[in-house]
């Protein structure tokens, strides 16, 4: 029997996921022939790696399709519902840090917490003939912060790339983004909400939930997590 | 159409209502615009070719009302009944609908208990006898927030999350804590002008800020609008809440006794408190008079003073109906929303009421009656 693992195909995220595995002693050995997606692990047979892209590895662990992945903790948490029924968040890696943040123009000087959000949100509708829309790729990290505020009048307007153009372009009034050091959200004079961090995410390390393994694989998958979960404590 | 349903629609039309065609699938957007983004997960979405956002029928009421804003109709009562798709979490997502909505009659007391009365009448003729009602009324909270001299802002705040008491906790420990808005990430010359109470100069900032980011005029908050926010928040900063009436609001929110204690009981509270809610209180005790005078032959109708919906377009009277008081969830549930035909698009207000029975909790047993037949669900 064997476990696979999915590693990021590509990137900083790659390096880096391939850097702490070989910390945690699995010498990972890439694909010989460059289009092929497929690695081992030196002198262990029982596991296999798949290299796929991050948002993928998200989706794969959810559907139960592989056992062990390694990828952002914003795309797990955004691609269901209910993260914590389908995956196990093993151990956080230190790498890929950015934050998903609530931010909104910085021209709105009465706006500094959720709490204004919510205040300007209700009576959007009223002096606008429509509700405060929000662009975002992270529908689901939206709504479950908006809901958690108490905010229910806004629409999400789907950005799939260069959100924090939105309230400039005229598209979205505020945004919800992913940010590492707030330089672009600044450059686009966005301010990020006082208790506006949604979560601070890094690369995890997640076991699937929803896949069925064998006693013997299940104990190779906790062998994994251990020996990366001390590596990671040990730099 | 199912014996039942048919059953519910004869019903209906001897009550004199019209029953308007409804499609199961309806535009999604009009849905997402006034029940807000949270309701997407709550119902079923597709696209038709052209890529328009469609929904399987959620509801009736919004569907019922824009039907009508384009009949033009200035008042009318519509009937309904029909199956509606939501996500439940321990519930069927597909389940039955019937119910009425009374847009534009004037007479909002006479309305309330009308709607009302029509409601127990249904759940009656689907073999529920025993019924305990539950009723609340947004407009006495607010008399009571505007007689306690609360900002508006604050009076905002509070009013839309009446109906939650968890929310309405929450705001009440914000607003009693000291400094309610920091105003500290301001640009020194902004934070003058703010200081200065100079409106003009605020705007002014607030308006180059905009065009520095390149923020289209034409959409979204103004400098005017944003300008106005950040005085009143300014104006507040330092105020707080303070314990005597904040007590007051909560002995308000715990008041819940029978409805025919009702106006008694909520005189001396005002007079307690010392604040005047006279107005208010009086439609409030006409309907109450009014209710009390419909055949509640095993029916029992309690007030809850902190008893509401939290949709913004609900703006008075509303009611709960169970078969016992225990039930957890309700047989129907109904209620005053003036405030949802503008925000659907209607240039004018159009007062409007309405209920909506959950035909498939009420487990119906129709009784015979003549000319029509004996329905199973």
């Amino acid at each position: 029997m064997t476990i696979t693992i999915a590693l990021p195909s590509k990137g900083r995220l790659k390096e880096k996921a391939l850097e702490v595995f070989a910390q945690a002693g699995f010498r990972i050995e890439l694909p010989k022939d460059s289009r092929s997606y497929r690695g081992s692990v030196k002198g262990r047979p029982e596991i296999e790696i798949a290299f796929l892209s991050a948002s993928e590895i998200a989706r794969e662990l959810i559907a139960g399709k592989i056992a062990l992945g390694v990828t952002g903790e914003d795309l797990a948490r955004e691609s269901v519902a209910d993260p914590g029924t389908f995956l196990d968040f093993a151990c956080r890696l230190g790498f890929g840090g950015a934050d998903v943040v609530v931010a909104v123009p910085d021209a709105w000087a009465d706006v500094t917490t959720m709490a204004d959000l919510d205040d300007v949100a209700a009576g959007f509708r009223r002096s606008h003939h429509r509700p405060l829309r929000v662009a975002t790729k992270y529908w689901q990290l939206t709504q479950n912060w908006f809901a958690d505020h108490g905010i229910a009048l806004y629409r999400i307007a789907e950005s799939l790339g260069a959100t924090e153009g939105a309230p400039a372009a005229g598209t979205a009034d505020i945004i919800v983004d992913i940010t590492s050091t707030g330089s672009t959200l600044k450059a686009n004079h966005l301010r990020i909400l006082r208790d506006g961090i949604i979560l601070r995410s890094q690369a995890n390390l997640i076991a699937s939930k929803k896949i069925r393994l064998s006693r013997e694989d299940r104990a190779v998958l906790k062998g994994v997590c251990r020996q990366v979960a001390e590596a990671v404590a040990a730099n | 159409m199912t014996a039942l349903s048919q059953r519910i629609e004869s019903f209906l039309r001897e009550k004199k209502c019209a029953l308007p065609e409804i499609g199961l699938l309806q535009p999604a957007e009009p849905i997402l615009n006034t029940a807000g983004e949270d309701i997407r997960r709550r119902i079923f979405i597709t696209a038709d070719q052209r890529g328009r956002d469609l929904c399987l029928r959620p509801e009736f009421t919004i569907p019922v009302c824009l039907s009508h804003l384009e009949s033009g109709k200035a008042r009318k009562r519509y009937g309904y009944v029909g199956k509606v798709f939501r996500q439940r979490a321990d519930e069927p997502a597909e389940f039955l609908q019937a119910g009425i909505e009374d847009i534009g009659t004037e007479k909002k007391g006479a309305a309330d208990v009308r709607c009302l009365a029509d409601c127990i009448d249904l759940l009656r003729m689907l073999g529920r006898n025993r019924l305990s009602v539950a009723v609340g009324d947004q407009a006495i909270f607010e008399a009571v927030l505007k007689s306690l001299g609360l900002p508006k802002a604050w009076r905002e705040r509070l009013g839309r999350n009446f109906g939650d008491s968890t929310r309405l906790t929450a705001d009440l420990d914000r607003l009693s804590g000291k400094n309610n808005g920091s105003l500290d990430h301001l640009a020194p010359e902004l934070a003058r002008a703010v200081e200065a109470g100079d409106r003009e100069a605020v705007e002014k900032a607030i308006a180059r800020d905009m065009k520095k980011a390149g923020l289209p005029p034409q959409s979204g908050r103004t400098a005017e609008e944003i300008a106005a926010r950040l005085m009143e928040k300014a104006a507040l900063a330092a105020a707080h809440l303070v314990p005597e009436k904040r007590e007051v609001l909560e002995a308000f929110l715990d008041l819940d006794m029978p409805l025919k204690d009702a106006n008694r009981r909520l005189w001396s509270f005002a007079r307690r408190a010392n604040i005047p809610l006279g107005k208010a209180l009086e439609a409030f005790h006409k309907r109450a008079v009014a209710l009390e005078k419909l055949d509640l032959d095993n029916v029992s109708l309690r007030y809850r003073a902190g008893f509401g919906r939290t949709l913004d377009y609900y703006t008075g009277f509303v009611f709960e109906v169970r078969g016992g008081s225990s039930d957890a969830k309700p047989l129907a549930g109904g209620g005053r929303y003036d405030r949802l035909m503008t925000v659907l698009g209607s240039r004018q207000k159009m007062p409007a009421t309405g209920f909506a029975v959950y035909v498939d909790r009420v487990k119906p047993k129709l009784k015979e009656t003549p000319g029509t037949m004996e329905a199973r669900p």
